[in-house]
């Protein structure tokens, strides 16, 4: 239970030399060369499973489902893509002794991503791409023992180096892969006592604030510029201050994609752009 | 590229897998495991160590030799209930299917100091209660007022008190009886002791623990009483406690005792003035400690040794074979009746 030191200043450099290097992988190197060749808007509802510790709540690990909703939009070019995905989840949880009882757990968890990829390799019908993405993760819990409750509230921001890999499986099938590597972050943790004092930020490094998350998403069209799409996601999340928090989280989301320009016709982005 | 990319699912399936090492080993509900996981629990939450002058170490070394792996349910419950009671503290608790155990040495040898059925003769009329029964009410012979307060448990009924405070509106002065009030929450405690101030002021100060360190403390909170509700007495008011008034009971007490319309007569209350969480333990028992500690406006840290009242009366044998509330008639005479 030891309290760690401060960061360094040599932990200062890694996040800014990281930073660095996310940029320069997920910035294509000729801007004015490409050219918009359209975007995708998706909705899609959610169902999640997490399972979590949390020891400024319990010694025990709490598990539960939850319902959700996802948006995203993405911006697609020649060679790169770029956008901004929402997902909203409503967990709801309790340890396997309390369940049914008086200890149960409820929250609010609210996800942000801003990914930027480029693509870096293409052979026939798959498709390379490597980038970061900026991704914040808010949470709140109200944990419950009648009569009372207590309330916890828990942020994170993480720059994230990203890979994606696309399969074009006939005009009308695409299949993609993410996956996301914690590089620095920020992390806005409540107080050893929780809410009853304003969370604290400090920066960290991916020792200490560990946020990954790895995603498989299907989508098939089903008429002009709509495909019907599912994606199967799962999100880890640990960070050790002042209290252990880690966190699971497997989503299944079901949804549409609405596709505008020349994605539209053709759901293999880079076929369509070259 | 291509094996690299058949890796990706396994890598899904090993994050979806990998519990044990994001998590840890949950613990185990075997009674070691059960008295060490309390004993922890207890050393990074429980706020009242130096108050308390307890060696929680000792307490471990000392109640630790108890407990091996073929401890029956029975005597793992009894080795948990002498390791809480050494803390001494009226907020500690521990629920398991044999029942819910609390340190109860905070009023089990002090006088009572209260009968609601000897209150009643005092009252013209009889009393009136409110709907949920928290609150009773009505005229002292004499014509000053009289509004006991039970408990701040539930939620939603603070208003409650203004029908009370409606039919005393023409009262020259008012008992105020939290006598066996053995607390709830603050957010019911705060806008009823609102109906009482006359203008905000400080009442007391709330340090929670900040770590695991016994003296690691955050900075202090400070906890206002301020006008609230539509009705609102400020004339003269005595307010009565005795050694039962606990916990949100005694924020009560500290926070009026800041109005200078307000003398506090009695005894003195029990002492509690942590904020307790409760803890869940493996083998499905649960436990309550608090993790703050309190000082009035005065300075004074109350935890384990209680509010003294302003005019401290006790109700002996005498009075109670007479049927007579000497606390009451003592304030009765502290209004002028």
């Amino acid at each position: 239970m030891d309290r760690p030191p401060p960061p360094r200043r040599t932990h200062a450099r890694a996040v800014l030399g990281t930073t660095a290097l996310a940029v320069l992988l997920g910035c294509p190197t000729h801007l004015t060369a490409q050219s918009a060749v359209g975007s995708r808007w998706a909705a899609d509802a959610v169902l999640a499973r997490t399972v979590q510790s949390d020891e400024l709540a319990s010694p025990l690990r709490y598990r539960g489902l939850g319902p959700g909703v996802a948006l995203g939009y993405e911006r697609v070019r020649t060679n790169s893509r770029s956008g901004l995905q929402l997902l909203y989840m409503r967990p709801s949880l309790a340890s396997d002794i309390s369940r049914g009882l008086t200890f149960v757990e409820a929250g609010h968890r609210l996800r942000m991503s801003v990914p930027h990829l480029r693509e870096v390799h293409e052979r026939q019908r798959l498709t390379l791409l490597l980038g970061g993405q900026l991704a914040g993760d808010a949470y709140y819990r109200r944990h419950d023992y009648a009569p009372f409750s207590e309330h916890y509230l828990d942020a994170f921001l993480l720059l994230q180096a990203m890979a994606a890999v696309e399969w074009r499986l006939g005009p009308d099938v695409r299949i993609e892969q993410r996956l996301a590597l914690p590089l620095a972050g920020v992390a806005w943790r409540g107080a050893y006592t929780g809410l009853k004092y304003g969370p604290s930020a400090r920066f960290e490094l991916p020792h200490r604030l560990q946020g990954l998350t790895h995603s498989v998403g299907v989508s098939r069209s089903v008429g002009s510029g709509v495909a019907l799409r599912a994606t199967h996601e799962v999100g880890m999340l640990r960070h050790p201050d002042p209290w252990r928090l880690a966190v699971l989280t497997q989503w299944l989301s079901v949804g549409l994609e609405w596709r505008r320009g020349s994605v539209a016709a053709v759901p293999g982005v880079t076929e369509a752009g070259r | 590229m291509t094996r690299l990319v058949r890796c990706v699912p396994v890598l899904a399936l090993l994050l979806a897998g990998c519990d044990a090492l994001l998590y840890g080993p949950e613990p185990a509900a075997d009674p070691e495991t059960v008295i060490d996981l309390m004993w922890r629990e207890v050393d990074l939450h429980y706020a009242a160590f130096a108050e308390k002058g307890v060696d929680w170490d000792a307490v471990h070394a000392m109640y630790r030799p108890r407990v091996g792996p073929h401890t029956t349910e029975g005597e793992l419950r009894a080795t948990a209930i002498a390791m809480l009671s050494e803390l001494r503290d009226g907020h500690v608790s521990l629920s398991t299917p044999q029942g819910v155990w609390a340190w109860d040495g905070w009023w089990a040898d002090r006088p009572e100091n209260y009968d609601p059925g000897v209150v009643r003769d005092y009252i013209e009329g009889g009393l009136t209660g409110t709907p949920g029964g928290r609150i009773t009410y009505g005229r002292l012979v004499g014509g000053f007022g009289y509004l006991h307060i039970r408990d701040f448990t539930g939620a939603g009924w603070a208003g409650d008190i203004d029908r009370a405070l409606s039919s005393l509106a023409d009262v020259p002065g008012l008992v105020l009886d939290v006598r066996g009030n053995g607390g709830g929450t603050d957010k019911l405690m705060n806008p009823i002791a609102g109906r009482f101030a006359d203008r905000k002021r400080h009442f007391e100060t709330v340090y929670f623990r900040a770590g695991p360190a016994h003296d690691d403390f955050h900075e202090g909170i400070e906890h206002f009483i301020e006008p609230m509700g539509a009705r609102r007495f400020t004339g003269p008011t005595m307010l009565l406690t005795n050694r039962r008034v606990f916990s949100a009971g005694e924020a009560f007490v500290s926070a009026l005792s800041v109005l200078p319309h307000v003398t506090v007569v009695g005894d003195t209350t029990g002492g509690g003035a942590g904020n307790p969480i409760n803890r869940e333990l493996p083998n499905g028992w649960s436990f309550r400690v608090p993790r703050s500690k309190s000082l009035t406006a005065s300075g004074l840290n109350y935890e384990g040794v209680g509010l003294p009242p302003d005019v401290p009366v006790q109700i002996d044998e005498a009075d109670v074979a007479a049927g007579r509330d000497s606390i009451l008639e003592r304030a009765m005479a502290l209004l002028g009746g």
